[in-house]
């Protein structure tokens, strides 16, 4: 099959900041040209600048070389005339159109889904919006940290003790945009069946809510729990030697237990009867932690996953990007792709790690500047 | 017409992440026989809430809402004699997707050469923590270990206590999605009839691809590291946070120039003496006289506030408290959600579906099926 399965699709792409610009994102990784139609006048959140320390320069916010790389990049105004029917031109030349404006933005530019089938009745349209579920919360501008406040996310996250706390990063945006993607994909097998288009609505509401459906299956409240999960003990985090240094160890089966006690040297208060067995374990988890966090105390955190993972022992050190990119293990998977970008130089882009033996999901080129490929897309 | 009618897939999930993939398919179509070991099937049987507080096998909400409108079928895989069966199911299987057989007590048994000796055509999708290769690929792992690994667990928490891991279901269930979305690039690219396909996706590459990608940006670009900083999330010139509001938390985004300007009008109409500290273009002091403000008020109010004025504040909510502001009727565009708040259709019942989906293969008359049951093959 061919390496590049949606080479020869074309998307046009209106999304700004994450949750449709990761979705064209992946198309791109998967061979589609995206055509990314933004203005100069009112350009893309996502390209805020900000100052980078090592820079003489304020650089745009990193999401902008990671969900813009691979497209193309038109400069064009839709609320104009001139502009609209510049846009309905790509339109009818295109497979995907997405879009993650506000309900009736692009209503109100004569661009509506009705507009676009028309143009074009085998095009298949995407709609991200923040609120699908409430049609009371239908006009509510919200990034996706605040719809991930309002559907439950945060009552779950927080320690026992405590109050809400919070995810720390938009994934209502980044999960919706990968239901997105699913979409799209199986919009376009129907589409290679039944010759029509349709329209997808996909909610940054409802994508939360499908992720964290445990909660909302739930009939009693939220129980803020830390990291204890039911029949794990242990299951948390313990400080290591070093700055902000951690170690996750978790165990479910005696088996695993048995590990974690031969790696330790088994000693003796792993013959205490509170651990005899994962009963006894679950119930005195907080005592398990104590003896735990003290044997971590003084470890590195990768020398002390290596001896536990020896020994069968889910024990796995808390990773942030610096060891990710310095990782072997992604590095042998082939997480990123080093390009070359005009303006900052070369940096990695995390790659679609759909990891088909026979197709290929990698970056292929960095992200274009706002209007870069204006006359090359739209001639003259 | 959906996506997947006509395709027939075979699961060989486990607790969150297969059972994802499988659910997602068999909405858009497939015809999924899920495969359980005989005796507790599905880790997912176990897991609460429970239906009517019934706590077995058959009563797991949760498993349900992954399960329903499969079919289901149980072979202890472990058993010699399992080979055989699978070997006269797969000629009938497109897709395969399993989380489960990488395990030791497998013995590396079902490796892609075994399956495609019995259908050369299959798509195989395998999903395991770290992928089946690379060095780590032998490695153990819970959740909490893909939530440590994927450098999702570095911005959940406070800087002076321990990190916070995602939910179980939110770190398979991401996995699940990867899976699904490449499948169908898989179906889309022709795999089925041309020579198959063997997908490998890993647990933690499926949450640092879709969620952390930034951070990794950031760290080449900027310097910048995640920060654990409890109940707020700050980058250039924003502010998202949970502040403490009469009744509860409100979640102040502090994003949008327009409501910072609005929401500056509101307090000052109803706290004058707060008004000459207001200065919507100094974000952090902004925030500040905002968190004096906020306990005066309710959930209800802001939320009012924020549908009349477009303030950026919206109450932090249990879910519970969120389904009171959902229409009643959410039938509105199709899409591939399965909604958890409607009650789910049937899951199938331990081994519901053995004498329709065994006994259709050649040779396995009602004997064999007893002698399946009684051996504890199935």
């Amino acid at each position: 099959m061919a390496d590049r399965p949606l080479g020869g699709t074309t998307v046009v792409d209106f999304s700004h900041y994450i949750a449709g610009s990761f979705a064209t994102m992946m198309l791109a990784d998967l061979g589609a040209r995206v055509i990314k139609i933004e203005s100069t006048v009112h350009l893309d959140g996502i390209r805020r600048r900000g100052p980078a320390p090592g820079r003489d320069t304020p650089i745009e916010r990193p999401g902008a070389y990671q969900f813009i790389h691979g497209k193309q990049s038109v400069d064009v105004n839709f609320r104009t005339p001139e502009g609209r029917a510049a846009v309905l031109d790509l339109v009818r030349g295109a497979d995907i159109v997405v879009e993650n404006f506000r309900h009736g933005t692009l209503d109100r530019a004569d661009l509506g889904y009705p507009i676009l089938a028309e143009a074009n009745p085998g095009v298949i349209v995407a709609s991200v919006r923040a609120f699908l579920l409430s049609t009371r919360l239908r006009d509510v501008r919200a990034g996706a940290p605040a719809v991930q406040a309002i559907t439950g996310v945060d009552a779950g996250i927080g320690y026992p003790d405590g109050p809400p706390l919070a995810l720390g990063r938009p994934m209502g945006d980044t999960v919706a945009g990968l239901y997105t993607a699913v979409s799209l994909l199986a919009a376009l097998r129907r589409r290679s069946r039944s010759g029509h288009g349709e329209h997808l609505v996909i909610g940054i509401d409802q994508a939360l809510v499908a992720t964290f459906a445990t909660a909302h299956l739930a009939a009693e409240p939220v129980a803020r729990a830390g990291n204890d999960r039911a029949g794990l003990a242990p299951n948390n985090f313990y400080r290591c030697a070093g700055q902000d240094a951690w170690l996750s160890i978790a165990c479910r089966s005696d088996a695993e237990w048995q590990g974690l006690v031969a790696a330790l040297g088994a000693p003796a208060w792993t013959g205490d009867e509170r651990f005899a067995d994962r009963f006894a374990r679950v119930r005195h988890r907080r005592a398990l932690d104590g003896h735990l966090a003290e044997w971590c105390r003084d470890q590195d955190p990768q020398v002390a996953a290596d001896r536990l993972q020896s020994f069968g022992v889910a024990a796995v050190p808390l990773a942030g990007p610096a060891e990710q990119l310095a990782d072997p293990h992604l590095a042998a998977r082939g997480l990123v792709t080093w390009l070359d970008h005009a303006e900052v130089g070369p940096h990695p882009v995390v790659n679609t790690m759909f990891q088909l033996a026979s197709v290929r999901s990698t970056a292929t080129h960095a992200a274009p500047a706002a209007g870069q490929d204006t006359a090359a897309v739209l001639g003259g | 017409m959906t996506a997947l009618t006509g395709i027939t897939m075979l699961e060989i999930g486990d607790h969150v992440s297969a059972p994802t993939c499988g659910a997602i398919l068999a909405d858009l179509g497939a015809d999924v026989i899920k495969l359980e070991p005989p005796r507790h099937g599905d880790s997912a049987r176990i897991l609460g809430p429970f239906a009517d507080g019934v706590v077995d096998l058959e009563h797991s909400v949760l498993f349900a809402h992954l399960n329903a409108g499969k079919r289901g079928v149980t072979l202890d895989l472990t058993m010699p004699s399992a080979g055989g069966f699978l070997r006269a199911l797969l000629p009938g299987i497109d897709v395969v997707v399993d989380n489960m057989t990488h395990r030791p007590e497998f013995g590396g048994r079902y490796h892609d050469d075994w399956l495609r000796e019995c259908n050369a055509d299959l798509v195989i999708a395998r999903l395991s923590p770290f992928g089946r290769r690379g060095p780590r690929a032998g490695w153990t792992a819970h959740e909490i270990s893909i939530s440590a690994a994927s450098g999702f667990s570095a911005t959940m928490g406070t800087a002076d206590r321990e990190p916070l891991a995602l939910s179980d279901a939110a770190v398979g269930g991401n996995a699940g999605l990867y899976c699904a979305a490449a499948i169908l690039v898989a179906v889309l690219g022709g795999a089925i009839d041309q020579g198959g396909e063997s997908i490998d996706i890993s647990e933690e590459e499926a949450l640092l691809a879709a969620h952390t990608a930034s951070d990794v940006l950031g760290w080449a670009l900027a310097r910048s590291r995640p920060r654990r900083d409890g109940s707020r999330q700050t980058g250039d010139r924003f502010i998202h946070e949970n502040v403490a509001c009469r009744d509860g938390m409100a979640h102040v985004s502090m994003v949008i120039p327009e409501q910072r300007r609005n929401l500056a009008a509101v307090v000052a109409a109803r706290a004058p003496e707060l008004a000459p500290r207001l200065d919507p273009d100094d974000v952090d002091g902004f925030v500040d006289v905002v968190r004096e403000w906020l306990p005066t008020m309710t959930q209800a109010e802001l939320l009012d506030l924020e549908l009349e004025h477009n303030i950026g504040v919206l109450p932090v909510l249990e879910p519970a408290r969120f389904h009171e502001l959902l229409d009643a009727d959410r039938s509105g565009p199709a899409t591939i959600l399965r909604d958890p708040l409607v009650p789910p259709r049937p899951a199938p019942t331990l081994g519901q579906h053995n004498a329709e989906v065994w006994g259709a293969l050649p040779g396995v008359t009602p004997e064999v099926l007893i002698d399946m049951f009684q051996t504890g093959l199935s």
